[in-house]
């Protein structure tokens, strides 16, 4: 066997750019002993800010420390080899935005909610992994500020954010996802029968769609309508005894019986 | 995004709430130009003559993104035989595609090799079955270096109890299938 390259990725999210070099010493320990590589491959993990206060990874640090570990490496290895990086997140992440309609705002005896149009459905990173999306009211940019909690329409408890500080929602007011480019459209799927989203790229001042919202003939691709089912007789419980607990008959079957059918 | 005159504005002075009129809610836009910059920053922060960056499509996988990507000069990063044929059909070139699969059938991998796209090989025993039907097909080999990175655990792929990856602990017996003629070395 030719092995042309050797390759790592520790997963998203490098802090602490010593703890990478740490990785990518035991990358090149192991490196050495192939003698046809073409290449070297660091993976990626670079860290995006969601927050403001959120931590960087300093790529050009990064990139100075790794770039002189890497000469050395081939300066030993006898040969200038390929040093490659597969970045997702820090390539997209922050040339998303995903913009949703707020339906309702409900006002609870704790929480003021503005629920939108949208759900895990259509971005499930803050209910899959608590990620943080920063989110903004676009209809106004001026005015009093309240305290939301961002929720979906989907059947399940979808929160996008809680207690976020924003300038006071309507409904019909539009609000603004921040990195919305990375695993979001791609993890989203037709949960609750829904369509997934339209997307738009940008391109030299230019808008141009570049997938069409979904539709109900979307929905039913694929499915297969099987036309087997006669039309049953409703078995419907007397009005006025809900309790399955009691021996109600149902069009002359018991419950007993019911269960052992 | 930024607020410019009390309005909030994309790039090249598009405004989202217009956008938003035109294709309807919800509605995902990206700015290619955030793209371009956050290439060259990471294409620059290297001062190597040989350095390459393969855009990971499972972040973001449109087509047209794939074909901007492939426009500054990136390769693609994939994970799925599905994520290949979009990025063949991008225009990426086989050998600037990196496939980078987990737990998929050997059947899969066939169809990579039939794509002529870059292996990465993940697992001792798929290692050994890839050998003995491709001996002269070059593949990459993905080690874990058990570090561990990344705020939340189902984002840290590299420690001691994840899936992915080679441990490098486990090289010898890598180097006993090397040096086996049978491996076609």
């Amino acid at each position: 066997m030719v092995v042309e390259g050797i390759h790592m990725h520790t997963g998203s999210d490098i802090m602490d750019i010593d703890v990478f070099l740490q990785g990518a010493e035991i990358l090149l320990s192991v490196a050495k002993d192939f003698k046809d590589l073409q290449y070297v491959d660091f993976g990626s993990g670079f860290k995006v800010p969601y927050k403001e206060e959120d931590i960087e990874t300093d790529i050009e640090e990064l990139g100075e420390k790794i770039g002189k570990r890497f000469k050395q490496f081939c300066y030993d290895y006898g040969r200038n080899l390929t040093l490659m990086f597969e970045p997702g997140k820090f390539l997209v992440s922050d040339a998303g935005f995903f913009l949703v309609k707020v339906n309702v705002v409900k006002q609870t005896t704790s929480t003021v909610f503005a629920g939108v149009d949208s759900g895990l459905n259509h971005l499930i990173r803050p209910m899959l992994y608590d990620s943080y999306h920063k989110i903004v009211n676009i209809s106004k940019t001026e005015g009093r500020h309240r305290i939301y909690n961002i929720v979906g329409y989907i059947c399940e408890t979808d929160t996008f954010g809680v207690n976020r500080k924003m300038t006071e929602i309507n409904e019909g007011d539009i609000l603004a996802f921040h990195n919305a480019g990375a695993y979001c459209f791609t993890m989203s799927s037709n949960y609750n029968s829904r369509y997934r989203p339209a997307e738009v790229l940008i391109h030299e001042g230019k808008d141009y769609l570049i997938r069409e919202r979904e539709t109900m003939e979307d929905i039913l691709k694929n499915q297969i309508n099987i036309d087997i089912f006669s039309e049953h007789k409703a078995l419907q419980a007397p009005a006025m005894d809900l309790n399955p607990e009691n021996e109600v008959i149902y069009n002359n079957i018991t419950i007993e019986q019911k269960q052992q059918n | 995004m930024q607020i410019i005159n009390n309005r909030y504005v994309l790039d090249g002075g598009l405004d989202p709430l217009e956008l938003g009129q035109k294709y309807g809610f919800p509605l995902y836009i990206y700015e290619t130009a955030t793209m371009k910059r956050q290439y060259e920053r990471l294409l620059n922060a290297f001062d190597l003559k040989k350095l390459k960056i393969n855009y990971a499509c499972k972040a973001l996988n449109n087509i047209s993104v794939l074909k901007f990507f492939k426009s500054l000069g990136s390769g693609l990063d994939t994970v799925s035989i599905q994520e290949v044929r979009v990025g063949l059909m991008a225009g990426f070139r086989p050998e600037d595609i990196i496939y980078t699969p987990n737990c998929v059938s050997i059947e899969e991998l066939s169809q990579a090799v039939d794509m002529g796209v870059k292996i990465n090989i993940d697992n001792l025993s798929i290692l050994e079955q890839f050998g003995n039907l491709f001996p002269d097909y070059p593949v990459c080999i993905r080690i874990n270096p058990h570090i561990m990175a990344g705020g939340n655990s189902k984002i840290s792929v590299g420690h001691i109890d994840s899936k992915f990856g080679i441990s490098f602990h486990q090289t010898p017996p890598y180097t006993s299938y090397r040096k086996n003629p049978q491996y076609g070395c």
